[in-house]
């Protein structure tokens, strides 16, 4: 994503129009105000909408919920849209039911790649099922269910002996519909499954119906979507927990997207994800499982670092350029953010500023950094940079071939990290800039077309964030010159914020000042509502929002928490009931 | 030809020997019977990025007198069987601002001339994030008329293609499933080879034939039952929902065409697609799209569709064409407005209009009821802007490039930004027979209606 509309240095980008807007809500409910959605007096006190409930019972009524500011006094879940399973969830799925990672690889890297929305492609809106698309899910379940012909009894939790395959087959169609339905099967379905075992093994054999089975049952929608029901309550209102096997799902896919385990199987069987503890229980079960480590996946794509693969450059400018390098900027990024998450202190601030990465002999080499063997990653301390936004790959991966792009860095933390938005040029703008002195570096060539009316309305947005990155060049690597050789300054600034402006050296100080901004970090825990929520937010979302905000800087702004926290909000807790046809 | 329907193509299993789905029989069938519809019309849309030089496209601009600029130059050859449809508007500035996107990303998809929704991009609107265009495109729209009217209909409503660029967003997404007011994109195919064995299964081997037959009647009692699961959930989901599990159906039903296998003429035969190389890669752009013209020349002579949606590239593209000695992308460059970086793009455009000239001869290649191809085939050349520097979405060039004599061909028009393009698009309804369209897309984004002299 984030290609620019507006491109480098040395042109157009014209009339950006108006207004730089807090980029809260898709526009249906209305923006989100300026402030935070908890309105200037914050979320409230104790036992505010900021809080988890107190217990059971209604929450619409609860005693905490009565003292919650305006955003939480009444119970909003917001939409709660079918979501089909992304690529990731999709492939995470196949390798937690069948336990083949590799088989799970091959047949899905040729799947369609998902539609963006908001930076993310497992936005529900879009995760549409086009021909092309039930095609390639098509041909991944025909080869799974090859395998699953090929070994039966490795699947199966019966042994077929004469006589009583059938009911074998029945036992396979019930458990592993469990697990691909993700709630037990009706018995209409149970028998459809025993119609398609029937034709299956007509002329043929007990492997093949199984075959058959597996091979529909991959192609489901139910298996392909996460389908909430909720019909509205006896007591007329309008919103309604998930069903415990919905909740399941809600648990799983958010936290390791992929599937539930045999623990909230059990759990939803038991009834026992009926209440905010219990959820939040399940997930710091979760958290600590290696499965969780999946939700890099949101790191991924909001800063773009899974768009290395397409990053290219040209080897006249930079000669030691190699193909191998977005691969292995790629994994520092994974280590890094796995390590601040997992294993270190885990904050929004350590994320963002943290004096360290990961690096093999290889990235080592080409970061000039001396005393590293081997082809494992290892921590290394990274004297003159620090945090996610100067690790070389993302701080790269928008570059051209032949430079760095100070207005498509700057750009990137104007709408990715600071949640605004960035309007586009007019058509037919008159192009009639200055010449600029031929050679001057590139922060200077900026800085003379924003002295044009025209070009400052966007570039003033964008270009003081892109500068204080002068020092890394299109490799991701520190320098103290350009590509022409001119030093580089790092001098920018944080502009059009409602507080957090300010003046910085250099990308070491703008990510401090970032990570202490509270709209930086608000921005962070709307990103994470987007992403784990498989939506946009709306007006209807404030109180959640306001939830996330809460709990995030409640926990001084521990990641993990944040996660938690994404469990705990009416967004996840309950749905809406109502179906507007 | 009567259609032979899924269950008679699962009778028989012990020696049908017509309608096998997956066997390539097809060479022996006669192409279309004498009570036969005539041979259809297809569409190709064609997709170049980021505007040219508008003055320099003509050096003189005579109805039938013109002379072809530098970068149209490669298209000489062909100068009888083109028509230039000349300064074209789309007219955009219609509609409010915050019902448009900026000029790349609206006009990327201006086969979908309508208004842009919101939420999904906090670049190119104003004061909110837009969204992708809400509503249908002319290849989709036109591909649902062929489904809904023909006797014998393809099976695919229409092919998208793209080279280059895996993922999917607002630069790059030019074909729209619609309905009308829903955000709904279709991502296009990026590599050939998975598109090719999509589509196509050419398997003589008569011992092969139980295994066929066994796969299609497993398939076929698969999609029977989503097809019931997914037309159930329909009916218990809200609108935006439902709308999404209608396509998931709709796909089944395709798919299931689909399982009908391949048509048309002694043209439809399996073709070499030669060794696999990365069609991701900035080097393979040529390459990939060489395959993708092979791909649609027999996907349109097996009758596997009528439309095709054909991209060298998103729009913005910022590809860097190092065999014409280039180190910054075409994005880039096509926004400097310089003297120097116009001699590039007249380069680059000069260069893409070479590398496409070979669709014209994978058309001509394939003969049909006593022509080729190309005597039934609209190709429709496109761009998203005029020009890039000035991101002008008036302006706008289209080519179209025909064997067929339903245009009067050899021409330039010039419509002087009276007509739109979406009144071009009307022309391509009607070429493909449905001379009911009157309109199509936005009010706002309309001009004369269909354009006048063309035929």
């Amino acid at each position: 994503m984030k290609r620019l509309i507006i491109t480098g240095a040395l042109v157009t980008l014209a009339a950006c129009q108006g207004q730089l807007v807090e980029a809260g809500g898709d526009g249906k409910g209305g923006p989100g105000s300026p402030g935070s959605p908890g309105g200037p007096g914050g979320p409230g006190g104790p036992g505010s909408g900021g809080a988890p409930g107190g217990g059971p019972g209604d929450p619409g009524t609860d005693p905490g919920r009565g003292t919650a500011s305006d955003a939480c006094k009444t119970l909003n879940p917001g939409a709660a849209p079918v979501r089909r399973l992304s690529n990731t969830e999709y492939k995470n799925t196949l390798i937690d039911l069948f336990g083949d990672s590799a088989l799970a690889d091959q047949v899905t890297k040729g799947f369609i790649s998902e539609t963006e929305s908001l930076g993310f492609r497992n936005s529900a809106k879009f995760l549409q099922v086009t021909n092309v698309i039930a095609t390639g899910f098509m041909d991944a379940a025909e080869e799974i269910a090859k395998k699953v012909r090929a070994t039966p009894s490795a699947y199966l939790p019966c042994t077929p002996t004469t006589g009583n395959e059938k009911a074998c087959a029945t036992q396979f169609i019930k458990e592993f519909g469990l697990k691909t339905y993700r709630r037990p099967l009706t018995d209409a379905e149970v028998a459809s499954y025993e119609g398609i075992y029937d034709k299956g093994v007509m002329g043929r054999s007990f492997p093949v119906g199984i075959e058959w089975i597996t091979f529909a049952m991959l192609q489901s929608p139910h298996f392909l979507n996460r389908v909430e029901f909720a019909p509205a309550p006896a007591d007329g209102k309008t919103y309604a927990r998930p069903a415990s096997y919905e909740m399941a799902s809600r648990l799983s896919f958010l936290l390791w997207q992929s599937m539930p385990d045999d623990a909230l199987f059990e759990a939803a069987a038991q009834n026992k994800l009926s209440t905010d503890a219990e959820v939040a229980a399940q997930a710091r079960r979760m958290l600590a499982d290696p499965k969780a480590k999946r939700i890099y996946q949101f790191f991924q794509e909001w800063m773009d670092v899974d768009e290395l693969p397409a990053m290219d450059r040209n080897t006249d400018v930079y000669p030691e350029y190699k193909d191998s390098l977005p691969d292995l900027l790629a994994q520092e990024a994974k280590a890094f953010v796995d390590d601040v998450i997992w294993n270190g202190a885990g904050d929004f601030k350590t994320l963002m500023t943290a004096p360290y990465s990961f690096v093999n002999a290889e990235l080592a080499t080409h970061y000039g950094l001396s005393g590293v063997t081997g082809t494992n990653f290892r921590r290394v301390d990274t004297p003159g940079r620090g945090g996610f936004l100067s690790l070389g790959g993302v701080v790269s991966v928008h570059d051209k071939a032949t430079r760095s792009s100070i207005v498509l860095r700057g750009l990137r933390i104007r709408t990715e990290v600071l949640c605004q938005v960035v309007g586009a040029p007019p058509a037919d703008i008159v192009v009639d800039l200055p010449e600029v002195a031929p050679g001057l570096p590139q922060a200077e060539r900026l800085k003379q077309h924003r002295t044009q009316e025209l070009c400052a309305s966007c570039h003033d947005k964008m270009d003081p964030l892109g500068v204080p990155f002068e020092n890394f060049d299109a490799m991701g690597r520190l320098r103290t010159e350009d590509e022409q050789g001119n030093p580089v300054t790092t001098a920018g600034a944080i502009t059009f914020t409602q507080a957090s402006d300010a003046t910085v050296a250099n990308a070491n100080e703008l990510s401090t000042k970032l990570a202490e901004s509270k709209e930086v970090r608000e921005c962070f825990s709307r990103q994470a509502f987007r992403f784990f929520y498989g939506r946009g937010e709306a007006a209807a979302d404030n109180c959640s929002i306001s939830q996330l905000n809460a709990a995030f800087e409640k926990s001084s702004f521990s990641i993990k928490e944040l996660l938690v926290a994404l469990t705990q909000t009416d967004a996840f807790l309950y749905r809406p009931t109502s179906v507007q046809p | 030809m009567k259609r032979i329907s899924r269950r008679t193509l699962l009778r028989g299993a012990g020696g049908v020997a017509i309608g096998l789905p997956l066997l390539n029989i097809m060479d022996q069938r006669p192409a279309r019977a004498q009570s036969e519809p005539a041979v259809p019309r297809r569409i190709i849309f064609s997709f170049k990025a980021n505007g040219d030089q508008i003055s320099q496209r003509f050096s003189a601009t005579g109805e039938t007198t013109f002379q072809l600029g530098e970068f149209l130059a490669p298209l000489e050859p062909h100068r009888a069987e083109l028509l230039f449809l000349n300064r074209l508007d789309k007219k955009f500035g219609k509609m409010a601002q915050n019902e448009q996107a900026d000029g790349h990303e609206q006009g990327g998809s201006s086969l979908a001339p309508w208004p842009s929704g919101e939420g999904s991009y906090p670049i190119g609107g104003t004061d909110r994030k837009v969204g992708y265009v809400l509503g249908p495109s002319a290849d989709y729209a036109i591909g649902e008329r062929v489904l809904a009217t023909d006797p014998t209909p393809p099976p695919h409503r229409h092919l998208v293609y793209r080279v280059g660029q895996k993922n999917n967003d607002i630069w790059n997404l030019h074909s729209h499933a619609g309905p009308v007011g829903t955000q709904n994109p279709v991502p296009p195919e990026t590599d050939p080879y998975a598109a090719y064995s999509r589509i196509f299964t050419f398997n003589t081997d008569p011992a092969a034939q139980a295994a066929l037959l066994e796969r299609l009647a497993k398939k076929q009692s698969a999609l029977d039952l989503v097809l019931e699961e997914t037309t159930a959930l329909e009916a218990k989901l809200g609108a935006d929902d439902k709308q999404r599990m209608q396509q998931h159906s709709e796909a089944i039903r395709d798919i299931e065409r689909t399982l009908s296998g391949p048509r048309g003429g002694n043209s439809c035969a399996a073709i070499d697609l030669g060794s696999r190389v990365d069609p991701y890669s900035n080097d393979n752009y040529k390459t990939i799209g060489q395959l993708y013209f092979k791909i649609m020349a027999l996907a349109l002579a097996c009758d596997l569709t009528r439309v095709i949606n054909f991209n060298w590239s998103g729009n913005t593209n910022n590809r860097i064409y190092k065999t014409l000695g280039m180190t910054e992308g075409h994005h880039d460059i096509s926004h400097k407005g310089t003297t120097d970086s116009f001699v590039q793009i007249r380069a680059i455009h000069k260069h893409l209009w070479e590398i496409t000239l070979p669709l014209y001869d994978a058309l001509k290649a394939m003969g049909e009821a006593g022509s080729t191809l190309w005597a039934n085939t609209l190709v429709v050349h496109w761009n998203e802007l005029g020009q890039g520097d000035s991101h002008t979405i008036r302006d706008n060039l289209v080519v179209f490039a025909t064997g067929s004599s339903y245009f009067r061909r050899g021409r330039l028009l010039d419509f002087n930004n009276q007509s739109s393009f979406s009144d071009m698009l009307v022309s391509c309804f009607h070429y493909m027979g449905f001379d009911d369209v009157t309109e199509f897309g936005d009010a706002r984004l309309r001009g004369m209606g269909s354009l006048s002299g063309l035929t």
